[in-house]
């Protein structure tokens, strides 16, 4: 689906501002996965994932989106767009329209949708994450709390409907209520076959969402691998800045009690685990 | 000691905040936990005397904020979530110099004060440093420092280390510890992050506006549906310890984080 | 993402120079363009020229910088010279068809293409050895005689190097804007003029949003440093003259005298 082929980018080249940004990064992003690419603020994360719809070029390596070369100057990146939808982080900064309508509109309008079709596209995207279509879209985006911005910046991808979902830092800023609407969401749009790369340095989180994690530190991938292998790694999580999520720490102490403990990823789930060991 | 009295504040549409009281002490280190929307930014403005209470009053040391509005912003100092929006100076050494100035000090006290914070946050090398240069950490340092400077009493941090990583989060978070207990200062620590409010004196919850619940870390999250029901988190390492005990897997007494680990 | 923009032409190469007071090097500056307009013979710019070399060479710029320097007034240099040399009155030394050339207008063009040049190399020489703080400190410094007429002297140049300040970070958020919008397939530059121009609006709209509310919590910010308009403050960044600066200011008016009395050579 996404295929990187030791890609690199280095910032004002020649300059004594010069900084490579990417060295030469390798990977594959096959359909329907979910993968939590993971590093500090820095390690080159948010910067890998504009590769994958074309906003940025390398200097050297090739990307490919489905077999389409991007550095090519023959490739349609409007149509990789319309399959890979990247969401920034604090995505209702973008917001600029009078409706809410218009705004969700914006994204599937520019890829050609008129009329019905983009009527439907903005209403199932809408009530996909969890809205009433009538009663929001005469709204102003600007009126809207900020747990319902984050579902209609959202919104205004999921419209676009592409293939490939990334997210930078989808839940920042929202509250412990809000990121698990979020969260679930995401987890739901994948098992229905939606791909999935979510950007993160909260360990919790991508613990919970992905079966794989791609570690990042200054510019080079440094893990690609399941993420039970990445979380039970101490040394390998400390190395690139982030932390082991408790639940982890507490699972590995209890295994040693409960021998036949599943890997757990959330703290209902390893007490749930726990209890079935107990009886 | 800072005291808010029965406060009451409002933007225009119904409380932000109602019927607050709080106490804090010198040397006292309290958290104000809240789900976005909660109240507790605006308590932080209230605090410095940004925003006046429309009922009740808040002392500092005694005094009401509506009076000695300007000895109020050295007494407490106030950093905010965003490091990029607090900067003024085009250098490090000019931003920290912002608030001396504003205070009409002479220049060698200045650059004494800020030779001695720099050194104490250890930013000494970026004195000359263009803000565009630096890390969201190494600039809510600057922030701090910026801060600290003046000379505060007490210490007001909303949301700090909101918009840093896990690691700088770490840094910042046990650096305002140490400092504020080193000199002995009052601080609120507004987070809505459970975990770092496990590291409090004091835990006070807040939703709505109002004070939902006050008391230490461990008393506070002990009623899960409460912290819940105001939008927080229950920090996973006490959930995890209430549940095991339970079930009989470790004994029922309060943990910390560490203490746990160990008992498994 | 880190993006380092320079602003203007500041070239940081520690010459003497950058080491004048910018006071000094404003006023002075300012001075010269004015006495350019005072020299009306050939040696007399001759000599400013020499001048302006030798201020070059101290401010340790490369000629390649100088000679780019000029290409914003190419237009303008071209055009006036053109203007001036066939369509002045006086003695015709050249006749073809319709187009006449005189003395005068020949001299004239010269005399408009060196002053243009001139200014454009003294200006070069301020901005490239003096940083947009400086620049602030330096105006801010002159105008405050106004101040007795009212005029917010302080304010207008708090103003100024907040806003300074703020460029790269505005230019970095109008990229991470840009780059949200094209994923949603917006495009900046096809179509008619009014349908670029629409387009522009899914760019500028959040921008602006986004400069007003940084705006606010930095007014927030500052105001909880203590900060208050028409209060006394103290100054941190200071200026002071040194020797350099009295030499600069007396070779400057040397160069004047000299440049006035040469005789006519040409």
């Amino acid at each position: 689906m996404i295929r990187l082929q030791d890609v690199s980018l280095t910032y004002d080249y020649g300059t004594i501002f010069q900084k490579t940004a990417i060295k030469n990064v390798s990977l594959f992003i096959g359909k329907g996965e979910s993968v939590s690419i993971v590093g500090k603020i820095g390690s080159g994360k948010s910067t890998l994932v504009q590769f994958f719809n074309g906003l940025i070029k390398p200097d050297s390596g090739k990307v490919f989106v489905d077999g389409a070369d991007l550095t090519s100057k023959k490739t349609d990146l409007r149509l990789v767009r319309k399959k890979v939808g990247l969401v920034f982080q604090y995505p209702e900064e973008q917001f600029f329209a009078e409706t809410v309508f218009e705004e969700v509109a914006f994204g599937p309008g520019n890829m050609g949708l008129t009329g019905e079709k983009l009527r439907n596209a903005v209403f199932e995207a809408l009530s996909s994450l969890g809205f009433e279509p009538n009663k929001i879209i005469n709204l102003s985006p600007f009126e809207l709390s900020g747990g319902e911005k984050r579902r209609v910046a959202i919104a205004s991808i999921i419209a676009m409907n592409p293939e490939v979902l990334v997210l930078d830092e989808p839940t920042s800023g929202l509250d412990f209520n809000g990121r698990k609407l979020l969260l679930d969401y995401l987890k739901n749009q994948n098992e229905s076959g939606r791909t999935l790369v979510f950007v993160t340095h909260n360990m919790d989180e991508a613990l919970q969402i992905s079966s794989r994690i791609i570690a990042m530190k200054d510019g080079e991938k440094v893990f690609d691998g399941k993420s039970e292998e990445f979380f039970l790694n101490e040394s390998i999580v400390y190395s690139v800045g982030l932390e082991v999520p408790f639940v982890v720490k507490a699972w590995k102490k209890l295994k040693k009690r409960f021998p036949d403990l599943p890997f757990c990823r959330t703290p209902d789930s390893l007490v749930m685990a726990v209890k079935e060991s107990v009886h | 000691m800072i005291e808010f009295d029965n406060v009451y504040f409002s933007y225009g549409n119904g409380w932000a905040v109602e019927d607050f009281n709080l106490k804090i002490k010198k040397g006292e280190f309290v958290a104000l936990l809240g789900s976005n929307g909660s109240g507790k930014s605006t308590v932080a403005r209230l605090t410095n005397g940004l925003f006046l209470p429309d009922k009740g009053n808040i002392f500092i040391d005694g005094k009401e904020t509506s009076k000695a509005r300007d000895e109020l912003k050295a007494k407490v100092g106030l950093v905010f979530q965003n490091p990029d929006d607090q900067f003024v100076g085009t250098t490090v050494e000019e931003d920290i110099a912002f608030g001396l100035e504003n205070l009409a000090i002479e220049r060698e006290e200045a650059k004494r004060r800020i030779m001695e914070i720099a050194e104490l946050l250890d930013i000494k090398k970026y004195l000359r440093s263009s803000p565009s240069m630096l890390s969201g950490g190494e600039k809510q340092k600057v922030a701090i420092a910026g801060v600290l400077v003046m000379q505060p009493e007490y210490l007001i941090l909303d949301e700090i280390t909101a918009l840093l990583d896990p690691v700088s989060r770490k840094e910042i978070f046990n650096f305002v510890f140490s400092i504020a207990k080193e000199k002995n200062m009052g601080v609120l620590y507004i987070t809505h992050m459970s975990n770092e409010a496990l590291n409090a004196d004091r835990v006070v919850l807040i939703h709505q506006g109002k004070k939902i619940s006050e008391g230490t870390p461990q008393n506070v999250f002990s009623n899960f549906s409460l912290v819940r029901s105001c939008g927080v988190s229950i920090p996973d390492s006490l959930y995890i310890a209430e549940k095991l005990s339970e079930f009989g897997v470790i004994p029922k007494r309060e943990y910390t984080e560490k203490e746990i680990l160990e008992i498994l | 993402m880190k993006t380092k923009f320079a602003l203007g032409q500041y070239n940081y190469t520690n010459s003497i120079l950058h080491r004048l007071d910018p006071r000094v090097k404003i006023s002075l500056v300012f001075t010269v363009v004015i006495f350019l307009f005072f020299i009306k013979t050939i040696s007399g710019y001759l000599v400013l020229f020499a001048f302006a070399c030798m201020l070059v060479f101290l401010s340790k710029n490369s000629i390649y910088a100088v000679f780019r320097s000029l290409r914003p007034i190419l237009i303008l240099l071209v055009f006036t010279a053109v203007f001036q040399i066939f369509f002045t009155p006086g003695t015709v030394i050249f006749h073809w068809r319709f187009v006449k050339i005189t003395g005068e207008g020949l001299k004239l063009a010269a005399y408009i293409s060196i002053r243009l040049i001139l200014l454009s190399f003294f200006t070069f020489i301020l901005t490239s050895t003096t940083s947009g703080i400086e620049l602030t400190d330096g105006f801010e410094a002159l105008i405050s005689p106004l101040k007795v007429f009212r005029f917010p002297a302080e304010e207008v140049s708090l103003m100024i190097s907040i806003s300074l300040r703020f460029v790269p970070v505005l230019f970095e958020e109008a990229e991470r804007i840009m780059k949200a919008q094209i994923s949603r397939g917006a495009e900046f530059n096809r179509g008619s003029l009014v349908k670029r121009a629409k387009s522009f609006l899914p760019l500028l709209l959040p921008l602006l949003l986004n400069a007003l509310s940084r705006a606010d919590r930095l007014a927030i910010a500052m105001e909880s440093r203590g900060f208050v308009i028409g209060k006394k403050r103290t100054k941190y960044r200071e200026m002071k003259l040194s020797k350099l600066d009295y030499v600069a200011i007396i070779t400057t008016v040397f160069v004047f005298i000299v440049a006035l009395m040469v005789r006519e050579i040409v």
